[in-house]
């Protein structure tokens, strides 16, 4: 049984008098590339700004790298939010300086080399960039951290095939060459499905299926089969 | 702690506060309009106090709103450009980022208080010189300018932490707080026609609406409490960023 990461226990968050998240039970291994499914609203972006302490809990407990979310902890997570935009006033250039002077375990020489795979130069500027270029070059911020944690909140959202291809590459290349426990939450399973050997599959704020991917594949068929199964 | 973080903060929010103007070319023609409206008025009608310099002080009444203002755009920016994301999980406290951008809006509201009374300085030199008035106008035009400036200074540690509080209520569950801080706004915002209202009634007062003579010594008094209250302000924003924030 390996460590575990990030542990949810009967976990409730409430907005007003609707549970975003309620009973929440969930435990992602350590070094798993992780899953996190289901349909718009189903809690998935509250449960991973929760890890960031973001949010805080309305009532339960919640451990992640066996400590309580808060901007201590952030210094071991890379976390790309959900929706998120890029400063406009930067350059490539900058968002770099920017993360290697506020972001501990930033690796700036690797961040160059991403950047360079995703075809974004120094001087590229943000404003004017295309959604798919602003989300490659956030996504290699956050791949060129040095960090235990990798959260990613929907990084392929609204951008275009080829784009998309380049981050799973990049994706693949990351996860073998380093040891990270990274959570990935998408709507794109089909084309990410090569991804992940852990998921979980949320549904009104609660966690119905989760587990090792071989094994749900096993007793239920493909991710996308699951997904149908429960949502559909 | 990473070295140095909270100045690149501070140089990150400055260089976002101040790249909105670069950016805006409207804004300098404005200025330039103004400023050559402002010479050509005082070349026809300055002297023999037809048109004094020092009425345009009259324009400092909207600073304490416009500081009020610079606070909600440091903040509100993040929402408003989807950023807040990047910023709320930077790995430093809620203290540590308000107060970048507190120390960020503070030194553009004291950088615009110069340029704007340098500017009134020397446009009521060049008046003076040109009407042949002398030196003693001009040392009365910057005893002037330094109570506007000292209100100034003394009210706007206060309308910038409003500003920064009404942000960030605005976005929690405090939300229905936000009517009392606009009336804060409101009373505050007004303070030199408080001052000035308190100026004619003196005896070195005027009633022209313009602060003239020395302001008594309790106006000044005021402003420690007035910071202080700030510094409450403040606090309170960084308890409801804390604990009642709505992302």
């Amino acid at each position: 049984m390996s460590k575990v990461v990030i542990q949810a226990d009967d976990v409730f968050k409430k907005y007003g008098s609707r549970n975003a998240i309620q009973h929440l039970n969930v435990s992602i291994p350590e070094f798993s590339v992780t899953a996190i499914l289901g349909p718009n609203g189903a809690g998935k972006s509250t449960f991973m700004r929760m890890i960031t302490g973001m949010v805080k809990p309305s009532a339960g407990n919640l451990t992640v790298l066996d400590q309580t979310p808060a901007w201590e902890v952030n210094r071991s997570i890379a976390y790309l939010p959900d929706r998120a935009r890029w400063y406009g006033n930067h350059r490539v250039g900058q968002a770099i300086e920017w993360a290697t002077n506020l972001h501990p375990g930033f690796n700036a020489e690797r961040a160059w080399e991403l950047m360079k795979s995703f075809g974004l130069d120094a001087a590229t500027p943000v404003e004017g960039m295309s959604r798919g270029q602003e989300a490659r070059l956030m996504l290699a911020l956050c791949l060129a951290r040095d960090v235990p944690l990798l959260v990613l909140d929907e990084p392929f959202s609204g951008i275009d095939m080829i784009s998309r291809e380049k981050i799973i590459a990049a994706l693949i290349d990351s996860f073998s060459e380093r040891q990270q426990t990274v959570l990935i939450s998408t709507h794109e399973i089909a084309e990410t499905e090569s991804l992940f050997d852990h998921a979980v599959f949320f549904q009104e704020g609660t966690a119905v299926l989760s587990g090792d991917v071989e094994r749900l594949r096993a007793e239920r068929g493909s991710m996308q089969n699951i997904y149908r199964q429960l949502y559909g | 702690m990473h070295h140095g973080s909270f100045r690149y903060l501070i140089k990150h929010e400055l260089a976002m506060g101040i790249s909105r103007f670069y950016k805006k070319i409207w804004i300098w023609v404005y200025v330039a309009i103004i400023l050559i409206l402002a010479g050509t008025a005082l070349t026809i009608w300055g002297g023999n106090d037809k048109f004094n310099p020092t009425y345009i002080l009259f324009s400092t009444y909207m600073f304490p709103f416009l500081v009020f203002g610079i606070s909600v755009k440091t903040l509100k920016r993040e929402w408003e450009k989807g950023t807040y994301g990047w910023w709320l999980t930077l790995p430093y406290s809620r203290f540590r980022l308000l107060a970048a951008k507190a120390v960020s809006a503070l030194i553009q509201v004291i950088a615009g208080y110069s340029l704007f009374f340098i500017t009134v300085l020397l446009l009521g030199i060049y008046s003076f010189i040109i009407h042949g008035e002398g030196l003693s106008p001009i040392r009365e035009l910057f005893a002037t300018e330094l109570q506007y400036a000292g209100i100034l200074i003394g009210v706007s540690p206060f309308m910038l932490a409003l500003g920064l509080l009404a942000t960030v209520v605005r976005r929690s569950v405090m939300k229905p707080l936000t009517p009392m801080i606009w009336i804060a706004f409101g009373l505050f915002g007004n303070i030199f026609s408080w001052v000035s209202s308190f100026n004619s009634l003196s005896e070195s007062g005027n009633s022209n609406g313009l602060i003239s003579g020395s302001l008594p010594d309790w106006i000044w008094l005021c402003i420690i409490p007035v910071w202080m209250i700030a510094a409450l302000l403040f606090a309170a924003t960084v308890h409801v960023c804390n604990k009642y924030l709505q992302v």
